[in-house]
């Protein structure tokens, strides 16, 4: 087990900045996601850390240690990648002894640790089989038997669970979860897939275009995202992004003849009174079509169509030519006229220049 | 249209096809059933009209393709036997050699980054594209100098030249169907790169070695223009062998036929073994997961 410190870490390839001026540490036994697009630098900054990348500028410290100049297998951490990297020709035994047998441990050690390890992953029957023989959920499992069986101080994951069945990998992520509360161990895991993270992680941590966007736990990345990529990265379906432009007395909704006021429709004062353009980030789950009359704070707003996804309903409308959804709470559909209304609580306020958050302190 | 026209007009359709490829067929193999029943007659059989289709065997053109019984040292043996062994010598040897620096040199160039890279797998590539007959004579003169001429080693050489830039391309398009992470594990858990290349990715990409070891040995076997430039009395190989086969009675074409039949048979046994990596060996690996 390990606390992992990320110092001014970059990561230069040519002119590409990978990674830049990073700054993270990672307690000792947490479990932390980096979560990001495609490319913006959370694998490079994994292998960095497994030693596979050299660090351009920066420090990467294990325990208070400098590791930067310290090969892969002198760093006592275990990876997991995407694609499942069993040697076909070994069967499933040697493939989850294969990291003793370069340490030369005893062979009543190897066994006992093997015993041990099947035991978590359930594999015992599996051991004598090939890689072929197995499905590619099966295999992964394996992948992470032979990741932990010695013990490592630190895990790192490189989207894991992304090449296995939808079905399998709920069941797998539950496990791997529990897996790492159990064990204790430092886990760093890499994903694009943004319900993964909310489930597993300690702490997320949001990447872009090679720096780090925000550091937190899932909820309060949810609740209180710092900018709009956070806000709309994270959630599904993504947020509801629209522009406010301040006129008297309230704030309209885009181009459309929707004027918001803090009487009415129980917005801020701050976000009235700054007077600045804002751009107003409301989620789905917090934009709602009512019948009219049924709620004082709901606006008039013309609704393009309505969907069921099984036990919900949702409705999309549009602004300015941009699409937006909400949920459909009516009790019935198809009236003539429509009502929405927007949950106060849900109401986040992003600067139109700078794209950060802004609240009323701020302002 | 009534269901029994449909019948009818499949059924019509499907004996064309037949009829074509049966035409087709008896083309391709009518010439080698003619080499292997020439193969097995005796000179008055083989021109005697109208052609024979039954005989008495006669085993006098194998004898001396393989060096064996009377027919070996009779005045009329054009000595096949011994080109027979040059080219086993030569396209083994070739291809042993252009295989292992093709495997080594597709591995550097699918694992590291170099400076030209994108450069040298063209020129690698190009040794290929050349014409032989365009280098002939420089090859010529330079063998002469060398003392190479008419000698195994040299026709070896020029086998494994013709042949590494083949095998460093399909080698290279095998070694990127093995994930980088094979060897990242690996290297994770305290072994070398060495250890990762020659226990865990050389056994993950040994059909490819095979399919490329079959290609080169059927271009190497195959081989005439270096063989028939460079060779003149102790290094010629079968198919050089076969193109002037004269004895002392002139065209020994009993024989001619035997060396035929012989020159066949290794191909069709190489391409039978590694049947299953063919499809594999000929879109370059690019079939395989990336």
């Amino acid at each position: 087990m390990a606390e992992i410190v990320l110092k001014d870490l970059s990561i230069e390839f040519g002119a590409f900045k990978a990674v830049d001026k990073v700054n993270l540490t990672v307690k000792n036994g947490e479990f932390v996601v980096y979560l990001g697009p495609s490319g913006c630098g959370k694998t490079t900054t994994l292998r960095c850390i497994a030693g596979l990348v050299q660090a351009t500028s920066g420090d990467v410290l294990f325990d208070g240690q400098r590791v930067n100049d310290l090969t892969a297998s002198e760093r006592n951490i275990a990876m997991v990648f995407q694609f499942v990297s069993l040697y076909p020709h070994l069967n499933i035994r040697e493939n989850i002894i294969f990291p003793l047998k370069a340490r030369g441990i005893p062979r009543a050690e190897i066994a006992r640790k093997l015993d041990w390890v099947t035991g978590i992953f359930n594999l015992g029957d599996e051991l004598k089989r090939y890689p072929s023989a197995l499905p590619p959920g099966a295999r992964q499992k394996v992948a992470l038997a032979r990741a932990v069986i010695r013990n490592p101080a630190v895990l790192l994951l490189d989207e894991p669970l992304s090449a296995i069945d939808e079905q399998f990998r709920e069941e797998m992520r539950w496990e791997l979860g529990h897996l790492q509360r159990e064990l204790g161990v430092t886990t760093i895991y890499v994903t694009h897939d943004q319900r993964e993270a909310m489930s597993l992680a300690d702490r997320i941590v949001l990447m872009s275009d090679g720096r780090i966007v925000q550091v937190g736990e899932p909820d309060r990345i949810f609740l209180e995202p710092e900018n709009v990529f956070a806000g709309q990265f994270i959630g599904s379906p993504s947020m509801n992004l629209i522009d406010l432009t301040p006129v008297d007395g309230g704030l309209r909704l885009g181009g459309s003849n929707v004027t918001l006021t803090p009487a009415s429709n129980l917005i801020p004062e701050w976000a009235v009174a700054s007077r600045r353009k804002l751009k107003l980030g409301v989620r789905p789950l917090n934009v709602h079509l009512v019948e009219p009359g049924s709620d004082p704070t709901a606006f008039p707003l013309a609704v393009d169509d309505v969907f069921s996804v099984g036990r919900e309903r949702f409705f999309m409308f549009s602004i300015d030519g941009v699409p937006y959804q909400g949920v459909d709470k009516r009790k019935t559909t198809g009236g003539a006229a429509n009502a929405v209304h927007f949950v106060p609580d849900g109401l986040l306020f992003f600067d139109a220049e700078t794209g950060l958050r802004v609240t009323g302190d701020a302002a | 249209m009534s269901p029994s026209r449909t019948t009818t007009f499949d059924l019509v359709s499907r004996w064309l096809i037949f009829g074509l490829l049966a035409v087709y067929t008896l083309y391709n193999i009518g010439p080698v059933f003619w080499l292997v029943l020439s193969s097995f007659k005796s000179r008055m059989d083989l021109f005697a009209m109208p052609p024979k289709l039954f005989f008495t065997p006669d085993f006098s053109g194998y004898q001396s393709v393989f060096g064996v019984g009377a027919a070996a040292n009779s005045a009329s043996s054009v000595g096949v036997f011994d080109s027979l062994v040059n080219s086993i010598i030569v396209s083994v040897s070739g291809t042993t050699l252009a295989v292992a620096f093709g495997t080594l040199a597709g591995y550097v160039c699918s694992r590291f980054n170099f400076i030209g890279k994108g450069d040298f797998m063209f020129f690698v590539l190009s040794t290929r594209m050349l014409p032989p007959v365009a280098v002939l004579v420089f090859y010529h003169l330079m063998f002469a100098r060398l003392g190479l001429a008419d000698t195994r080693f040299g026709l070896t050489l020029v086998s494994i030249f013709a042949n590494v830039g083949l095998a460093t391309w399909i080698m290279k398009g095998f070694f990127d169907g093995v994930p980088k992470e094979v060897e990242q594990i690996a290297i994770v858990n305290g072994y070398t790169r060495m250890y990762a290349f020659t226990r865990l990715v050389l056994p993950m990409v040994k059909g490819g070695i095979a399919a490329t070891a079959g290609f080169c040995f059927i271009f190497a076997w195959n081989e005439f223009a270096f063989a028939s430039i460079l060779t003149t009395t102790q290094a010629k190989t079968l198919p050089v062998k076969i193109s002037a086969a004269s004895g002392a009675t002139g065209l020994e074409w009993t024989q001619i036929c035997a060396a035929g039949v012989v020159l066949i048979i290794p191909v069709l046994i190489f391409f039978y073994l590694i049947r299953k990596h063919l499809l594999m060996g000929m879109t370059f690996g690019v079939l395989g997961r990336r």
